[in-house]
């Protein structure tokens, strides 16, 4: 295509978008829609990835030492466990820690302290607090410490204990991630034939245009490319309106969820990743209205 | 030089429309194709500037062969043919100059050249004062002027006029025959698709008469036979 023919191709892209006005606010507000969507699966994504870790922290299985276990098979055991790549963390506990600490927790508790002198001794075990990526990998890592050559120093590991608790967790994520990128799925699915239809339709308004410009010679990318401009600017315009409606829902959102889950901030999650997060939403809108003009317009082209 | 060479065009459900029709159109020559509808004419027509394809035959404008073209070389052919619809086919959403300049701009002319071409034809067409009008704001006949001045403008080889007076009145038909006849008159071959006998009889040019597919006359200084 010559450079002539190329600025003439934007400026009437251009123009038909203000020309048919109605049309054009018809498609970005259809498409505006399609980005909010895509935008709210993306948050909603952020969320979901902060409520599960938020779950996970508080998720672990504790290996407690018989009283005679000395320390240094204590930190071997530890080195052991950290070995296996699906061991997240595993934190140390001292016998004299986990004692000063209960010790600490209930100051204020008469009946508590006054036994704590009776008994004079410290009667806490020693512990590994062991923290997996994954929660479905608890039963493994459990089993793994329980048959180790360290088992003869190990009291007890209470996996048995978390067991119903870890594992109802673990499905619960489970479906989530699921049913989380089947609806995923599904609702982009609706979002692109929404859209292509949008498009489709606006496309079907020039059908007689399409027509006349083959009859009088004009090649498919002549004839293409003013719909493929259009495409670009519905992108672009229904990008930035969602990212203000984004924005809107986010701001409103936030400060009733930041009330019943405090480690989740929208807000700053939307400003810390607004760049990327804009291009996101262009570069879907952009894809979508040239994609579907690309594929709407040829059936016309075909005279 | 236009040659259709034993063409037959059969439609999807056993639709005969035209039936070994062979025929020669030369440079700067004015013809009429009468007939019925139905009888083949804008069958024939489609033929050349390809929007149909024949079921067997051949169809050559000079040393092309239409029948033979890619998908991609029928923007080529279809800028050496001038076609004029009954209608008219005008971008209701472009001015009367933006629907002329529009079949030179797909060309990739360059804009000074357009608009000086766009002022010349709207002239030859008696359309200077519309320019700047919608097709909506003009009579008929009007629009019929700006539908030749489009076809007009790139000045191709030949002019196709399929049933151009068909939505007009007796003064305007007139005037857009006048017209044809003018653009003959400059060297352009003219084919003049049409059933209207006063026209046809008044012009007493070469009249080829089509029925149910064949060619059933086809005489110079005819008159209107079916």
């Amino acid at each position: 295509m010559r450079i002539t023919n190329f600025f003439r191709v934007i400026r009437r892209g251009i123009s038909s978008f203000q020309r048919n006005g109605w049309l054009s606010i018809a498609a970005i507000s259809i498409m505006t829609i399609a980005l909010v969507v895509a935008g709210s699966l993306f948050v909603v994504n952020d969320l979901a990835k902060t409520v599960t870790q938020e779950f996970q922290d508080k998720i672990d299985i504790s290996t407690y030492f018989k009283e005679d276990a000395p320390e240094t098979q204590v930190l071997e055991t530890r080195k052991f466990i950290l070995e296996n790549p699906k061991v997240k963390s595993v934190e140390y506990i001292s016998k004299q820690e986990a004692w000063e600490t209960f010790k600490e927790r209930h100051q204020d508790n008469e009946v508590i302290t006054s036994s704590i002198e009776e008994v004079g001794n410290n009667p806490l075990y020693a512990t590994l607090n062991i923290k997996a990526f994954n929660p479905t990998d608890y039963p493994d890592i459990a089993a793994m410490v329980g048959k180790s050559n360290f088992s003869e120093y190990i009291q007890k590991v209470n996996y048995e204990q978390n067991k119903t608790a870890i594992e109802r967790f673990s499905s619960i994520v489970s479906a989530i991630t699921k049913s989380g990128l089947f609806t995923a799925i599904f609702l982009s699915i609706i979002v692109v034939l929404v859209t292509f239809n949008t498009i489709r339709l606006t496309i079907y308004t020039h059908k007689q245009e399409i027509e006349i410009m083959k009859l009088v010679g004009g090649s498919n990318w002549f004839i293409r490319g003013p719909f493929i401009v259009e495409g670009i600017l519905f992108g672009v315009f229904s990008a930035v309106i969602s990212m203000f409606l984004l924005y809107l829902g986010i701001f409103i959102v936030s400060t009733r969820l930041t009330s019943f889950l405090p480690s989740s901030d929208l807000i700053n999650f939307y400003i810390s990743n607004f760049w990327p997060f804009l291009f996101m939403e262009i570069g879907i809108g952009v894809a979508l209205g040239v994609i579907s003009s690309f594929i709407a317009i040829r059936k016309y082209l075909n005279v | 030089m236009i040659k259709f060479e034993n063409i037959t065009k059969v439609y999807p459900k056993k639709v005969v429309s035209l039936e070994h029709v062979s025929l020669t159109i030369l440079d700067g020559e004015f013809v009429c194709l009468v007939g019925q509808s139905g009888a083949g004419k804008s069958t024939l027509l489609k033929l050349l500037t390809a929007e149909e394809k024949p079921t067997e035959g051949r169809v050559f404008l000079g040393d092309t062969e239409v029948t033979d073209l890619s998908h991609g070389e029928l923007p080529y052919l279809r800028r050496r043919i001038g076609v004029v619809f009954q209608d008219y086919k005008l971008l209701s959403k472009k001015t009367v100059a933006e629907n002329v300049a529009f079949a030179l701009e797909i060309s990739g002319e360059k804009g000074n050249i357009i608009k000086e071409k766009v002022s010349q034809v709207l002239k030859l067409v008696g359309l200077s004062s519309k320019a700047n009008n919608f097709p909506q704001e003009i009579s008929g006949g009007e629009k019929q002027r700006v539908v030749i001045a489009r076809a007009l403008i790139h000045e191709p080889e030949i002019i196709i006029a399929d049933e151009p007076t068909g939505n007009l009145d007796r003064i305007n038909a007139q005037e857009i025959i006048q017209l044809l006849l003018k653009i003959n008159d400059l060297g352009n071959t003219i084919i003049l698709a049409t059933h209207d006998k006063e026209i046809v009889d008044h012009i007493e040019k070469r009249v080829i008469s089509l029925k149910q597919g064949k060619i059933a006359s086809d005489k110079i200084g005819g008159k209107y036979v079916i």
